[in-house]
Protein backbone atom coordinates (compact mmCIF):
# COMPACT_ATOMS: atom_id res chain seq x y z
CA UNK A 1 0.00 0.00 0.00
CA UNK A 2 2.68 2.15 1.06
CA UNK A 3 4.31 1.68 -2.15
CA UNK A 4 1.03 2.45 -4.38
CA UNK A 5 0.37 5.56 -2.25
CA UNK A 6 4.17 6.64 -2.78
CA UNK A 7 3.25 5.97 -6.74
CA UNK A 8 0.28 8.23 -6.36
CA UNK A 9 2.46 11.07 -4.95
CA UNK A 10 4.98 10.59 -7.33
CA UNK A 11 2.71 11.38 -9.97
CA UNK A 12 0.10 13.93 -9.01
CA UNK A 13 3.11 15.93 -8.38
CA UNK A 14 5.59 14.65 -11.74
CA UNK A 15 5.95 18.29 -13.01
CA UNK A 16 4.47 19.70 -16.46
CA UNK A 17 4.89 22.96 -18.45
CA UNK A 18 2.88 25.67 -17.18
CA UNK A 19 1.84 26.61 -20.82
CA UNK A 20 -0.92 24.65 -21.13
CA UNK A 21 -2.45 25.47 -17.94
CA UNK A 22 -1.95 28.93 -19.00
CA UNK A 23 -3.49 28.45 -22.29
CA UNK A 24 -6.67 26.83 -20.47
CA UNK A 25 -7.43 29.64 -18.29
CA UNK A 26 -7.03 32.59 -20.97
CA UNK A 27 -9.48 30.37 -22.91
CA UNK A 28 -11.83 29.66 -20.57
CA UNK A 29 -11.76 32.84 -18.66
CA UNK A 30 -12.32 34.60 -22.35
CA UNK A 31 -15.18 32.24 -23.21
CA UNK A 32 -17.05 33.06 -20.42
CA UNK A 33 -16.05 37.34 -19.98
CA UNK A 34 -17.09 37.14 -24.14
CA UNK A 35 -20.26 35.32 -23.27
CA UNK A 36 -21.27 37.79 -20.83
CA UNK A 37 -20.53 40.59 -22.98
CA UNK A 38 -22.53 39.36 -25.51
CA UNK A 39 -25.45 39.15 -22.83
CA UNK A 40 -24.71 42.86 -22.36
CA UNK A 41 -24.50 43.72 -25.83
CA UNK A 42 -28.55 42.11 -26.24
CA UNK A 43 -29.21 44.12 -24.00
CA UNK A 44 -30.08 41.40 -21.18
CA UNK A 45 -28.64 41.86 -18.11
CA UNK A 46 -31.39 43.62 -16.71
CA UNK A 47 -34.26 40.76 -17.50
CA UNK A 48 -32.04 38.08 -17.10
CA UNK A 49 -30.13 38.49 -13.98
CA UNK A 50 -32.90 39.91 -11.87
CA UNK A 51 -35.94 37.73 -9.85
CA UNK A 52 -39.13 37.22 -11.19
CA UNK A 53 -40.71 40.15 -8.33
CA UNK A 54 -38.03 42.28 -9.91
CA UNK A 55 -38.77 42.17 -13.82
CA UNK A 56 -37.02 39.28 -14.52
CA UNK A 57 -37.59 36.49 -16.80
CA UNK A 58 -37.52 33.45 -14.75
CA UNK A 59 -40.49 32.66 -12.74
CA UNK A 60 -37.78 30.79 -10.56
CA UNK A 61 -34.61 31.24 -9.04
CA UNK A 62 -32.25 28.03 -6.96
CA UNK A 63 -32.87 28.12 -3.20
CA UNK A 64 -29.15 28.31 -3.14
CA UNK A 65 -28.92 31.91 -4.55
CA UNK A 66 -28.47 34.61 -1.89
CA UNK A 67 -27.29 37.60 -3.36
CA UNK A 68 -30.94 39.18 -4.47
CA UNK A 69 -31.32 38.97 -0.63
CA UNK A 70 -29.21 42.07 -1.13
CA UNK A 71 -31.18 44.16 -3.55
CA UNK A 72 -33.51 42.68 -6.07
CA UNK A 73 -33.15 44.75 -8.62
CA UNK A 74 -29.57 45.82 -8.75
CA UNK A 75 -27.58 42.58 -7.07
CA UNK A 76 -27.97 40.60 -10.46
CA UNK A 77 -26.41 43.55 -12.49
CA UNK A 78 -23.64 44.40 -10.16
CA UNK A 79 -22.62 40.40 -9.26
CA UNK A 80 -22.65 40.37 -13.39
CA UNK A 81 -19.72 43.24 -13.59
CA UNK A 82 -18.17 41.90 -10.77
CA UNK A 83 -17.43 38.44 -12.87
CA UNK A 84 -16.83 40.38 -16.10
CA UNK A 85 -14.16 42.55 -14.25
CA UNK A 86 -12.53 39.13 -12.69
CA UNK A 87 -12.83 36.86 -16.10
CA UNK A 88 -10.62 39.68 -17.85
CA UNK A 89 -8.09 39.31 -14.82
CA UNK A 90 -8.13 36.12 -15.12
CA UNK A 91 -7.53 36.55 -18.73
CA UNK A 92 -4.71 38.84 -18.31
CA UNK A 93 -3.01 36.98 -15.05
CA UNK A 94 -3.48 39.70 -12.91
CA UNK A 95 -4.52 39.06 -9.41
CA UNK A 96 -5.64 36.17 -11.15
CA UNK A 97 -6.13 33.64 -7.52
CA UNK A 98 -8.46 36.18 -5.81
CA UNK A 99 -10.34 37.31 -9.20
CA UNK A 100 -11.08 33.31 -10.04
CA UNK A 101 -12.41 32.75 -6.52
CA UNK A 102 -15.19 36.27 -6.84
CA UNK A 103 -15.09 35.77 -10.03
CA UNK A 104 -16.68 31.52 -10.46
CA UNK A 105 -18.73 32.73 -7.06
CA UNK A 106 -20.53 35.31 -8.66
CA UNK A 107 -20.52 33.45 -12.20
CA UNK A 108 -22.27 30.69 -9.63
CA UNK A 109 -25.22 33.63 -8.53
CA UNK A 110 -25.71 34.55 -12.03
CA UNK A 111 -26.63 30.75 -12.37
CA UNK A 112 -28.78 29.95 -9.61
CA UNK A 113 -30.31 33.72 -10.07
CA UNK A 114 -31.37 32.39 -13.31
CA UNK A 115 -31.40 28.87 -13.80
CA UNK A 116 -32.43 28.10 -17.45
CA UNK A 117 -29.76 29.95 -19.31
CA UNK A 118 -26.95 28.41 -16.52
CA UNK A 119 -25.98 25.02 -18.53
CA UNK A 120 -23.71 22.47 -18.64
CA UNK A 121 -20.97 24.20 -20.37
CA UNK A 122 -20.58 26.88 -17.78
CA UNK A 123 -20.85 24.25 -14.57
CA UNK A 124 -17.52 22.85 -16.52
CA UNK A 125 -15.91 25.48 -17.64
CA UNK A 126 -16.17 26.82 -13.67
CA UNK A 127 -15.14 23.41 -12.43
CA UNK A 128 -11.73 23.99 -14.64
CA UNK A 129 -11.45 27.62 -13.18
CA UNK A 130 -11.62 26.24 -9.54
CA UNK A 131 -9.15 23.50 -10.37
CA UNK A 132 -6.80 26.23 -11.99
CA UNK A 133 -7.01 28.37 -9.08
CA UNK A 134 -4.95 26.37 -7.11
CA UNK A 135 -2.21 25.62 -10.00
CA UNK A 136 0.13 28.08 -11.57
CA UNK A 137 -1.50 28.72 -14.35
CA UNK A 138 -1.10 32.24 -13.60
CA UNK A 139 2.52 32.06 -14.15
CA UNK A 140 2.64 32.23 -17.77
CA UNK A 141 1.23 34.34 -20.21
CA UNK A 142 0.66 36.71 -17.84
CA UNK A 143 0.48 40.51 -16.89
CA UNK A 144 1.40 40.31 -13.37
CA UNK A 145 4.61 40.38 -12.08
CA UNK A 146 6.27 38.10 -9.92
CA UNK A 147 8.38 35.26 -11.56
CA UNK A 148 7.68 32.76 -14.19
CA UNK A 149 6.92 29.17 -12.81
CA UNK A 150 8.13 27.13 -16.10
CA UNK A 151 6.85 23.85 -14.36
CA UNK A 152 4.26 22.79 -11.99
CA UNK A 153 2.51 20.04 -10.55
CA UNK A 154 0.49 18.01 -13.26
CA UNK A 155 -2.26 17.35 -11.35
CA UNK A 156 -4.43 19.92 -12.05
CA UNK A 157 -4.28 18.61 -16.20
CA UNK A 158 -5.18 15.41 -15.18
CA UNK A 159 -7.96 16.36 -13.45
CA UNK A 160 -9.49 18.87 -16.25
CA UNK A 161 -8.63 15.65 -18.31
CA UNK A 162 -11.03 13.60 -15.81
CA UNK A 163 -13.56 15.95 -16.17
CA UNK A 164 -13.52 15.95 -19.91
CA UNK A 165 -13.66 11.91 -20.02
CA UNK A 166 -16.60 12.54 -17.37
CA UNK A 167 -18.84 14.72 -19.78
CA UNK A 168 -18.05 13.13 -22.61
CA UNK A 169 -18.89 9.70 -21.73
CA UNK A 170 -21.87 10.64 -19.70
CA UNK A 171 -22.94 12.16 -23.18
CA UNK A 172 -22.47 9.04 -25.25
CA UNK A 173 -23.94 6.84 -22.53
CA UNK A 174 -26.69 8.89 -22.52
CA UNK A 175 -27.28 9.12 -26.27
CA UNK A 176 -26.68 5.16 -26.60
CA UNK A 177 -29.36 4.70 -23.64
CA UNK A 178 -31.89 7.14 -24.80
CA UNK A 179 -31.86 5.52 -28.63
CA UNK A 180 -30.61 3.20 -30.92
CA UNK A 181 -31.25 5.52 -33.98
CA UNK A 182 -28.02 6.81 -33.46
CA UNK A 183 -26.10 4.34 -34.83
CA UNK A 184 -27.86 5.33 -38.20
CA UNK A 185 -31.08 3.42 -37.97
CA UNK A 186 -35.12 5.07 -38.64
CA UNK A 187 -35.55 7.42 -41.61
CA UNK A 188 -34.39 10.81 -40.21
CA UNK A 189 -30.88 10.70 -38.85
CA UNK A 190 -30.57 11.82 -35.36
CA UNK A 191 -28.10 14.29 -36.20
CA UNK A 192 -30.69 15.40 -38.97
CA UNK A 193 -32.89 16.15 -36.42
CA UNK A 194 -30.90 17.88 -33.83
CA UNK A 195 -29.03 20.02 -36.98
CA UNK A 196 -32.18 20.74 -38.23
CA UNK A 197 -34.23 21.89 -35.13
CA UNK A 198 -35.41 25.39 -36.08
CA UNK A 199 -35.02 26.12 -32.13
CA UNK A 200 -31.55 25.31 -31.63
CA UNK A 201 -29.93 24.99 -34.77
CA UNK A 202 -30.05 26.65 -38.31
CA UNK A 203 -30.06 24.30 -41.15
CA UNK A 204 -32.79 24.18 -42.35
CA UNK A 205 -34.82 20.77 -42.22
CA UNK A 206 -36.65 20.93 -45.09
CA UNK A 207 -33.15 20.27 -47.05
CA UNK A 208 -33.15 16.34 -47.34
CA UNK A 209 -30.52 16.07 -50.10
CA UNK A 210 -29.61 12.14 -49.73
CA UNK A 211 -26.09 13.22 -49.09
CA UNK A 212 -27.25 15.67 -46.62
CA UNK A 213 -29.07 12.63 -44.66
CA UNK A 214 -25.83 10.37 -45.92
CA UNK A 215 -23.81 12.84 -44.23
CA UNK A 216 -25.84 12.83 -40.38
CA UNK A 217 -26.71 9.25 -40.75
CA UNK A 218 -22.78 8.69 -40.43
CA UNK A 219 -22.55 11.83 -38.09
CA UNK A 220 -24.91 10.69 -35.74
CA UNK A 221 -22.90 6.82 -35.69
CA UNK A 222 -19.13 9.04 -35.09
CA UNK A 223 -20.89 11.35 -32.88
CA UNK A 224 -21.49 8.42 -30.44
CA UNK A 225 -18.61 6.66 -31.08
CA UNK A 226 -16.27 9.90 -30.35
CA UNK A 227 -17.88 10.17 -27.25
CA UNK A 228 -18.31 6.71 -25.68
CA UNK A 229 -14.32 6.46 -26.87
CA UNK A 230 -13.32 9.65 -24.57
CA UNK A 231 -11.11 7.36 -22.01
CA UNK A 232 -8.67 7.82 -24.77
CA UNK A 233 -8.22 11.40 -22.87
CA UNK A 234 -5.83 9.62 -20.32
CA UNK A 235 -3.86 8.15 -22.69
CA UNK A 236 -0.90 8.88 -25.23
CA UNK A 237 -3.99 9.26 -28.08
CA UNK A 238 -5.11 12.46 -26.55
CA UNK A 239 -4.16 14.40 -29.43
CA UNK A 240 -5.83 11.95 -31.89
CA UNK A 241 -8.84 11.74 -30.36
CA UNK A 242 -8.94 15.78 -29.52
CA UNK A 243 -8.36 16.31 -33.53
CA UNK A 244 -11.82 15.07 -34.22
CA UNK A 245 -13.62 15.79 -31.49
CA UNK A 246 -12.08 19.90 -32.48
CA UNK A 247 -13.97 18.71 -35.74
CA UNK A 248 -17.03 18.07 -34.27
CA UNK A 249 -16.97 20.86 -31.90
CA UNK A 250 -16.52 23.31 -34.87
CA UNK A 251 -19.00 21.82 -37.00
CA UNK A 252 -21.46 22.53 -33.45
CA UNK A 253 -20.02 26.18 -33.86
CA UNK A 254 -21.23 26.69 -37.58
CA UNK A 255 -24.45 25.17 -37.61
CA UNK A 256 -25.97 25.20 -34.16
CA UNK A 257 -27.01 28.11 -31.85
CA UNK A 258 -25.13 26.84 -28.44
CA UNK A 259 -23.42 30.15 -27.87
CA UNK A 260 -19.97 29.67 -26.04
CA UNK A 261 -20.50 26.07 -25.62
CA UNK A 262 -18.01 24.51 -28.60
CA UNK A 263 -15.94 27.07 -27.80
CA UNK A 264 -15.91 26.60 -24.09
CA UNK A 265 -15.11 22.98 -24.89
CA UNK A 266 -12.18 23.62 -27.16
CA UNK A 267 -10.56 25.89 -24.57
CA UNK A 268 -9.74 23.29 -22.74
CA UNK A 269 -8.50 21.46 -25.46
CA UNK A 270 -4.29 22.71 -24.94
CA UNK A 271 -4.20 19.78 -22.14
CA UNK A 272 -5.24 16.88 -24.72
CA UNK A 273 -3.09 18.76 -27.53
CA UNK A 274 -0.03 19.69 -25.26
CA UNK A 275 2.00 16.70 -26.95
CA UNK A 276 1.90 18.80 -30.31
CA UNK A 277 1.40 22.12 -29.19
CA UNK A 278 4.46 21.77 -27.19
CA UNK A 279 6.90 20.59 -30.33
CA UNK A 280 5.18 23.63 -31.95
CA UNK A 281 5.23 26.81 -30.07
CA UNK A 282 9.30 25.05 -28.91
CA UNK A 283 10.13 25.30 -32.86
CA UNK A 284 8.40 28.92 -32.52
CA UNK A 285 11.14 30.10 -30.37
CA UNK A 286 13.76 28.16 -31.69
CA UNK A 287 13.17 29.87 -35.03
CA UNK A 288 16.20 32.43 -35.92
CA UNK B 1 14.54 14.48 2.83
CA UNK B 2 13.39 13.22 -0.86
CA UNK B 3 10.09 15.00 -2.35
CA UNK B 4 7.78 12.10 -1.67
CA UNK B 5 8.34 12.29 1.87
CA UNK B 6 7.29 16.06 2.11
CA UNK B 7 4.13 16.97 4.08
CA UNK B 8 3.29 19.38 1.21
CA UNK B 9 2.92 16.31 -1.60
CA UNK B 10 1.33 14.11 0.88
CA UNK B 11 -0.99 16.57 1.38
CA UNK B 12 -1.44 18.02 -2.04
CA UNK B 13 -1.68 13.77 -3.04
CA UNK B 14 -4.56 13.30 -0.46
CA UNK B 15 -6.47 16.56 -1.99
CA UNK B 16 -5.94 15.65 -5.97
CA UNK B 17 -7.23 11.76 -4.57
CA UNK B 18 -10.09 13.34 -2.80
CA UNK B 19 -11.47 15.56 -5.52
CA UNK B 20 -10.68 12.77 -8.47
CA UNK B 21 -13.05 10.68 -6.62
CA UNK B 22 -15.52 13.68 -6.16
CA UNK B 23 -15.85 13.92 -9.70
CA UNK B 24 -16.02 10.00 -10.51
CA UNK B 25 -18.66 9.34 -8.17
CA UNK B 26 -21.00 12.84 -9.38
CA UNK B 27 -19.80 13.30 -12.76
CA UNK B 28 -19.01 9.80 -14.18
CA UNK B 29 -21.98 8.49 -16.75
CA UNK B 30 -25.19 6.91 -14.52
CA UNK B 31 -26.78 10.01 -13.26
CA UNK B 32 -27.89 12.11 -15.87
CA UNK B 33 -31.65 11.18 -16.75
CA UNK B 34 -31.95 8.34 -14.33
CA UNK B 35 -35.16 7.66 -12.55
CA UNK B 36 -36.33 5.71 -9.70
CA UNK B 37 -38.01 3.29 -11.64
CA UNK B 38 -35.83 2.49 -14.50
CA UNK B 39 -35.48 -1.04 -15.75
CA UNK B 40 -37.76 -2.26 -12.53
CA UNK B 41 -40.69 -2.64 -14.32
CA UNK B 42 -40.98 -6.20 -15.76
CA UNK B 43 -42.61 -4.97 -19.46
CA UNK B 44 -39.91 -2.38 -19.54
CA UNK B 45 -37.42 -4.88 -19.22
CA UNK B 46 -39.03 -7.01 -21.55
CA UNK B 47 -39.06 -4.27 -24.39
CA UNK B 48 -35.55 -3.87 -23.34
CA UNK B 49 -34.85 -7.55 -24.26
CA UNK B 50 -36.75 -6.98 -27.09
CA UNK B 51 -34.57 -4.56 -28.81
CA UNK B 52 -31.28 -5.41 -26.95
CA UNK B 53 -28.92 -8.63 -26.41
CA UNK B 54 -30.07 -10.19 -23.27
CA UNK B 55 -26.57 -9.74 -21.73
CA UNK B 56 -26.57 -6.10 -22.42
CA UNK B 57 -30.03 -5.78 -20.88
CA UNK B 58 -29.00 -7.45 -17.45
CA UNK B 59 -25.48 -5.74 -17.41
CA UNK B 60 -27.61 -2.59 -17.73
CA UNK B 61 -30.57 -3.69 -14.69
CA UNK B 62 -26.95 -4.37 -12.82
CA UNK B 63 -25.48 -0.43 -13.63
CA UNK B 64 -29.01 1.05 -12.84
CA UNK B 65 -29.44 -0.73 -9.70
CA UNK B 66 -26.21 0.34 -8.82
CA UNK B 67 -26.31 3.99 -9.49
CA UNK B 68 -29.86 3.96 -7.99
CA UNK B 69 -29.02 2.59 -4.57
CA UNK B 70 -25.66 2.69 -4.07
CA UNK B 71 -24.04 5.82 -5.81
CA UNK B 72 -27.22 7.91 -5.83
CA UNK B 73 -27.47 7.52 -1.29
CA UNK B 74 -23.64 8.98 -1.74
CA UNK B 75 -24.55 11.30 -4.44
CA UNK B 76 -26.99 13.09 -2.29
CA UNK B 77 -24.82 13.26 1.22
CA UNK B 78 -21.92 14.91 -0.77
CA UNK B 79 -24.35 17.96 -2.98
CA UNK B 80 -24.27 20.56 -0.91
CA UNK B 81 -20.69 20.93 -1.55
CA UNK B 82 -21.22 21.92 -5.51
CA UNK B 83 -23.81 24.56 -4.46
CA UNK B 84 -22.14 27.47 -3.81
CA UNK B 85 -20.34 27.20 -6.97
CA UNK B 86 -22.92 25.67 -8.96
CA UNK B 87 -21.26 23.16 -9.97
CA UNK B 88 -23.52 19.93 -10.62
CA UNK B 89 -22.04 17.22 -12.23
CA UNK B 90 -25.28 15.88 -14.64
CA UNK B 91 -24.57 17.13 -18.01
CA UNK B 92 -27.95 16.57 -19.37
CA UNK B 93 -26.46 17.09 -23.31
CA UNK B 94 -28.15 16.57 -26.27
CA UNK B 95 -29.75 12.75 -26.11
CA UNK B 96 -31.94 12.05 -29.21
CA UNK B 97 -32.92 15.44 -30.85
CA UNK B 98 -36.34 16.39 -31.21
CA UNK B 99 -39.08 14.35 -33.01
CA UNK B 100 -40.67 17.08 -34.53
CA UNK B 101 -39.90 20.12 -36.68
CA UNK B 102 -41.12 23.12 -34.38
CA UNK B 103 -41.17 26.26 -34.82
CA UNK B 104 -41.68 29.80 -32.82
CA UNK B 105 -43.47 32.57 -34.07
CA UNK B 106 -44.39 36.02 -32.67
CA UNK B 107 -48.08 37.76 -33.99
CA UNK B 108 -48.14 41.54 -33.16
CA UNK B 109 -51.28 42.76 -33.54
CA UNK B 110 -52.14 40.22 -36.35
CA UNK B 111 -48.59 40.40 -38.25
CA UNK B 112 -46.12 38.20 -37.91
CA UNK B 113 -42.94 39.75 -36.67
CA UNK B 114 -40.41 36.54 -35.34
CA UNK B 115 -40.14 33.14 -37.04
CA UNK B 116 -37.87 30.68 -36.10
CA UNK B 117 -34.72 30.25 -38.67
CA UNK B 118 -36.75 32.70 -40.60
CA UNK B 119 -34.46 35.58 -42.31
CA UNK B 120 -37.35 37.91 -42.72
CA UNK B 121 -39.13 37.65 -39.78
CA UNK B 122 -36.14 38.60 -37.33
CA UNK B 123 -37.46 41.09 -34.80
CA UNK B 124 -35.40 40.26 -31.50
CA UNK B 125 -33.81 37.53 -33.20
CA UNK B 126 -30.30 38.19 -31.80
CA UNK B 127 -32.23 38.07 -28.58
CA UNK B 128 -34.21 35.36 -28.96
CA UNK B 129 -31.14 33.31 -30.64
CA UNK B 130 -29.42 33.56 -27.61
CA UNK B 131 -28.02 30.66 -25.80
CA UNK B 132 -29.44 32.16 -22.37
CA UNK B 133 -33.13 32.40 -23.95
CA UNK B 134 -32.97 29.47 -25.78
CA UNK B 135 -33.32 27.17 -23.50
CA UNK B 136 -37.09 28.84 -22.47
CA UNK B 137 -38.08 29.00 -25.86
CA UNK B 138 -37.57 25.58 -26.54
CA UNK B 139 -39.71 24.34 -22.75
CA UNK B 140 -42.36 27.01 -23.59
CA UNK B 141 -42.43 25.83 -27.37
CA UNK B 142 -42.67 21.59 -26.64
CA UNK B 143 -44.80 22.20 -23.56
CA UNK B 144 -48.16 24.38 -23.23
CA UNK B 145 -47.79 24.16 -19.74
CA UNK B 146 -43.63 24.98 -19.34
CA UNK B 147 -42.26 26.10 -15.92
CA UNK B 148 -41.73 29.85 -17.75
CA UNK B 149 -44.40 30.42 -20.42
CA UNK B 150 -45.17 33.48 -18.02
CA UNK B 151 -41.95 35.07 -17.78
CA UNK B 152 -41.42 34.42 -21.88
CA UNK B 153 -44.18 35.95 -22.64
CA UNK B 154 -44.30 38.99 -20.36
CA UNK B 155 -40.85 40.10 -21.75
CA UNK B 156 -41.73 39.41 -25.37
CA UNK B 157 -44.81 41.65 -24.46
CA UNK B 158 -42.75 44.38 -22.86
CA UNK B 159 -40.68 44.73 -25.77
CA UNK B 160 -43.57 44.85 -28.62
CA UNK B 161 -44.70 47.70 -26.25
CA UNK B 162 -41.45 49.27 -26.47
CA UNK B 163 -40.87 48.94 -29.77
CA UNK B 164 -44.42 49.54 -31.21
CA UNK B 165 -46.27 51.63 -28.76
CA UNK B 166 -49.68 51.20 -30.33
CA UNK B 167 -49.39 47.41 -30.44
CA UNK B 168 -52.86 45.85 -28.46
CA UNK B 169 -51.80 42.40 -28.68
CA UNK B 170 -49.10 39.99 -28.82
CA UNK B 171 -49.10 36.51 -29.44
CA UNK B 172 -46.61 33.61 -29.26
CA UNK B 173 -47.34 30.80 -31.35
CA UNK B 174 -45.83 27.42 -31.31
CA UNK B 175 -46.54 25.04 -34.45
CA UNK B 176 -45.38 21.69 -34.79
CA UNK B 177 -45.04 19.55 -38.12
CA UNK B 178 -43.23 15.81 -38.80
CA UNK B 179 -39.86 15.85 -40.46
CA UNK B 180 -38.87 17.16 -42.89
CA UNK B 181 -41.79 19.63 -41.41
CA UNK B 182 -42.56 21.06 -45.42
CA UNK B 183 -45.65 20.45 -44.89
CA UNK B 184 -48.94 19.71 -42.48
CA UNK B 185 -47.65 22.32 -39.67
CA UNK B 186 -49.80 22.74 -37.33
CA UNK B 187 -50.46 25.07 -34.29
CA UNK B 188 -49.70 23.40 -30.98
CA UNK B 189 -50.54 25.94 -28.66
CA UNK B 190 -50.30 29.71 -27.98
CA UNK B 191 -49.79 32.47 -25.26
CA UNK B 192 -51.26 35.21 -25.25
CA UNK B 193 -51.02 39.19 -23.69
CA UNK B 194 -53.41 41.91 -24.32
CA UNK B 195 -53.42 45.13 -23.70
CA UNK B 196 -54.17 47.28 -21.19
CA UNK B 197 -53.15 44.73 -18.47
CA UNK B 198 -50.92 42.69 -21.00
CA UNK B 199 -51.36 39.78 -18.41
CA UNK B 200 -50.10 36.15 -20.22
CA UNK B 201 -52.29 34.27 -20.83
CA UNK B 202 -52.71 30.39 -22.94
CA UNK B 203 -55.76 30.28 -24.17
CA UNK B 204 -57.60 26.73 -25.13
Amino acid sequence: MSALWARWVAFTGRPLDTRPLALVRIGAALCVLLDLLRVWWLGLVPVLFRPWDAGGLSTFTDDAVWIDQLSPLWAGPVAFWIAVACMACVVLGVLSRPATLIGVLAYAQLGHLYPPGDRGVDRILRCVLLILLLSQAHRRFSLARGPVVPTAPAWPSDLIKLLLVCVYMSAGTSKVMATLQWFGVGKWPVLYRILGDPLAARVDPTWTHPLWIGFTRLGSISTVLLECSAILILTRFAPWWASVALVMHVGIAITMELGMFAWGMIALYPVLFWPWLRRWLDRGLHTP
Amino acid sequence: MGTIESRRDQIRAVLVLAVGLWMLLLGTPGLDFLRSNDLQDPDERAQAMRDYPDALVWAGIAVVAFNRDVRMPLVRKVEASQRPFRLAQTWNLYRNGPPKVRHMEIWIDGERAFRSQSDALRWLGPQLGSRRIRPMIEASCIRRHSKNWRGLMRWVAGRAVDAFPEAQEVEIRCKQAPFPGDADETLAHRIVAKAPDWKPRLPK
